[in-house]
Order: structure tokens, then sequence, then C-alpha cells
């Protein structure tokens, strides 16, 4: 059998962090948007 | 088509003509760009060391393409000026004939370059000036009129934007990938020596993107202006 | 938090665990073989969450209701980020398994095109500033974008079988066993959740967005 996991834990981690960066960056606009709103008040 | 729409259409195209005319500065860019990057293709990809017949065909395309958003970007440009889009859709003329004559004006446009850098390249490439040249010079214009019909959508889209030119290759590239595929397939099988008849898959979906995006990209044409 | 980001996130989470520790190598592949649980589902939802985006263009078009837009607008969002995963893992996995980085295969192909699509959508929507415009503009480039898929993936077919190409290494597809197959579909699934909760926030944000702009905040 070839030798290959560093290819899989290199894309197994590049894909948790490609969807926890998004998952923060809605975060972030959200919690932006209710700051608006808060101070808008 | 009924005639008033033709007519329509007609009127437009030549009112973009005319001002195109009067100073043909867009023409003499396109142009010049065009034989300038057969130059400069020239030497980027030594025809020493691959065959001229399997350089040509790409060059042609990659030419045709950029020129052609060169010429594109100008259609709705020249209406930004004295907001002369306004007293266009003023007029007793239906939207979509609008469109229709624009993307007219920038087929014609497209082509009376082709006409000039088709030639040019087969003269650099040294390929022969026979029935091929015709066979190309008309795949150029099956494959101009998709160009053309996606590329003044999305010109009227982007021509209000600070990034219009950036924009336009950005938007309208993707589109132009089936064209340039099966237009370099095809002109490469012709100037190979090979019959038109072996290229006829590519020629059918090329026929089809034409028909398929002139009706879409006319019937979206009147969402792209302003109510 | 929504509960549904803590579901999805966890679901997520079980789907790599179980990936990694409780699926077997495959014996040919090797260890990269697994790279196919997390490319061919997000895959799925790229092409899914664009054919959405389509949809609600078209539906915008003709209803008006900015609700649509906004549902475009979001799931073009969140499509891209899938398709991004998707563009990653597949020279990932294609270097070790096939050989090389890349092939012009029609799956690889469509999704490179489905990704300079959503990229000029969003950027469309990014550099329109009114908002009505932003919308109509946007629905006709989805709806556009999603009448040229059938052509790139002809395009695709004719350059394949008309075009003498390289031999590239390319491993038989096997008939998956049982703990494979319940793996990668629990990958769609949880792949699936994962889209739906991005949609919810990023479809919130935009609510809120347009609220405070039309009061004028």
């Amino acid at each position: 059998m070839p030798q290959n996991e560093g290819y899989y834990y290199a894309a197994y981690a590049i894909v948790a962090v490609t969807y926890a960066l998004y998952a923060v960056s809605l975060w972030r606009r959200a919690r932006a948007l209710k700051a608006r709103e808060e101070s808008s008040r | 088509m009924p005639p008033e729409f033709a007519r329509a259409a007609w009127l437009v195209a030549r009112k973009d003509l005319a001002i195109e005319f009067r100073t043909k500065s867009a023409f003499y860019s396109a142009l010049v760009f065009s034989l300038l990057a057969i130059v400069v293709f020239y030497f980027a990809w030594d025809p020493t060391a691959v065959a001229s017949v399997d350089l040509a065909p790409g060059v042609l395309w990659v030419i045709f393409i950029f020129s052609g958003l060169l010429g594109l970007n100008r259609s709705f440009g020249m209406e930004l000026a004295d907001r002369a889009l306004d007293a266009l859709l003023v007029a007793p003329v239906p939207r979509e004939a609008i469109f229709a004559g624009k993307a007219l004006a920038n087929l014609l446009f497209v082509m009376g370059v082709q006409l000039l850098v088709v030639p040019a390249v087969f003269l650099v490439y040294n390929l022969a000036f026979g029935v091929e040249l015709l066979v190309v010079l008309g795949l150029a214009l099956v494959a101009a009129i998709g160009l053309v019909a996606v590329g003044t959508l999305f010109s009227a889209m982007v021509s209000n934007t600070r990034l219009a030119e950036l924009l336009l290759p950005m938007l309208a590239l993707p589109f132009f990938v089936p064209i340039v595929l099966a237009a370099a397939q095809t002109s490469s099988r012709v100037i190979a020596g090979r019959p038109v008849a072996e290229s006829l898959p590519w020629l059918q979906m090329l026929v089809a993107f034409d028909i398929v995006f002139v009706s879409a990209c006319t019937l979206a044409f009147p969402y792209t202006l302003e109510d | 938090m929504h509960w549904l980001s803590v579901v999805a996130g966890a679901a997520v989470v079980a789907t790599f665990v179980r990936a990694m520790f409780f699926t077997p190598l495959e014996a040919m592949q090797g260890a990269a073989q697994k790279i196919f649980y997390v490319h061919a589902p997000a895959a799925w939802v790229a092409f899914m969450a664009f054919g959405l985006v389509a949809v609600a263009s078209a539906l915008y078009l003709w209803l008006k209701d900015e609700r649509l837009d906004r549902f475009a607008e979001s799931s073009a969002e969140a499509g891209v980020v899938f398709t991004t995963v998707v563009m990653i893992t597949g020279p990932i996995w294609g270097r070790p398994v096939w050989g090389t980085w890349w092939t012009w295969d029609a799956r690889l192909t469509l999704t490179l095109i489905l990704w300079f699509i959503y990229l000029g959508y969003l950027v469309l929507r990014g550099v329109i500033e009114d908002r009505a415009m932003q919308a109509r503009f946007c629905a006709v480039l989805g709806i556009l974008g999603a009448m040229l898929i059938p052509f790139i993936h002809l395009s695709v077919y004719l350059f394949r079988t008309l075009h003498p190409r390289p031999i590239v290494m390319k491993p038989e597809a096997p008939s998956l066993p049982n703990e494979m197959l319940v793996t990668l579909l629990l990958a769609f699934g949880t792949f699936t959740l994962l889209y739906v909760a991005f949609l919810r926030a990023r479809y919130a944000i935009a609510t809120q967005r347009d609220r405070l702009a039309a009061e004028g905040r």
C-alpha cells in the first residue's frame, strides 16, 4: 500500500480550516450588525 | 422578426457605428492591439520549436477574445456621456431592439477587426491563403455572434461601475470557454487539411450556444436597465 | 449561537472522526483515498447550492420578492466555500492517486468554471451599489451561469472523445464496501446540513443588513 497519509492529513486540515474560517466570518459579521443595531437605537 | 423590431435594431446599430466611425479610435486600438499581440505571441511561442499549424489556431482565438473584449467595453461606455441611454430608453423602441442593435454594432466591429487580423495570422504563421482562410473567417463570424451576445449584455451591467474593464472579462470569460474551444478545435483541424465534417460536433455546439445565448441575453437585457 | 450551527458543526466533526478512525483504508490508493469522503460531498453541495441560486434568481425576476434575492446571495456565498474546498482537495487527492495535480476531466473542469461564475457573481454583488440593480443583475448572472454549465459539460465530453489525450493513471471506481459507503453517505448528509447552517446564518445577516439600510441606520 502506498504511504501517502500526508496528503490526506493536509486535505482534512485545510477543509476544517476553510469551514471554520467561514463560520468565524459569519459570526463576526453578525456581531458587527448587532452592534450597529444597538448603537443606532 | 417583425419589421419594426428589425428597423429599430438597425437604427440603434447605425447610430453606434456612426459614432464609432467619427473617430475610429476604438477600431484602430483593437486592430493595433491585435497586431501587436501577434508579434508578442510569435516570440513567446517559437514556431521553430512547435509547428505553426499547431500554434496559429491558439494565437488566433486568444487574440479574438481579447480584442473582442476591447470592442465590447466601449459599447455602453458611449452612452454614459450626457445620459444618452435615458434618451434611448424614452424613445418608442422595444428594449430588446436596443440590445439587438448594440449587439449588431458590436458584431460588425469585431468582424471588421477579424477581417484584418485573421489574414495577418495566416501570413505570420505561413499558412496557405486558400479555402481554409474563408472557413476560419466564417468560423470567426459564428463565434463572434456568441461572444457579442454575452459580451453586450455584461457590458450593459458593468458599464456604470468603477471596475468595468476588469469586470467585463471576469464575468464573460467563463462563457467564452465553449466558444474558444469549439473554434480552436475546428480551426486547427481545418488548417491541418482535415475536412470540415470532422469538426461537425464542435460546430453544432457552437451554433447551439449562439442560439441559446442570443435568445437568453436578448430576453435578459431589459432587466439590466433601470425601471 | 443558533442550535442549527451547533448541530451542523458537531455532525461535521463526527463525520471527520468516522472517516479518519473508523473507516478502513483502501488497499490500492492508500490513505489518500480518504480525501474522497470530503471531496465528493463538497462537490455535490457546491452544485446544489448553485442550482438553488439559479432557481431563486429566476423566481426573483418573476416575483420580485426580495427574500428570494437574499436567499440567492446567501446560497452563492455558502456555495463558493464548498467549491473552494472541492478545488483544493481535488489536486491534493489527484497527485498521489492519479499521478497528476490536475486533469481536464468533466467534474474538475465543471467545478472550476462554477468557481469562476460564483466569484464573478460575488464580485458583481459587491460592485453594484444600488440594492435593486444588484438584485436584478445578479439574478441574470445566476440564470445565465446555470445555462452555461451544460455547454461546459458538452465541451469537455467532446474534447475527451474527439481529442487524443495522454494516458493518465486513473483508478477504477471500486464498488465501495459498506463501511466506506456509510462514511460517504454520512459526509453527504452532514455537509448538506452544514450548508443549511451557513445559509441560515448568512440569510439572517442579509435580512438585518437590508433592514438597517432601509431604516436609514
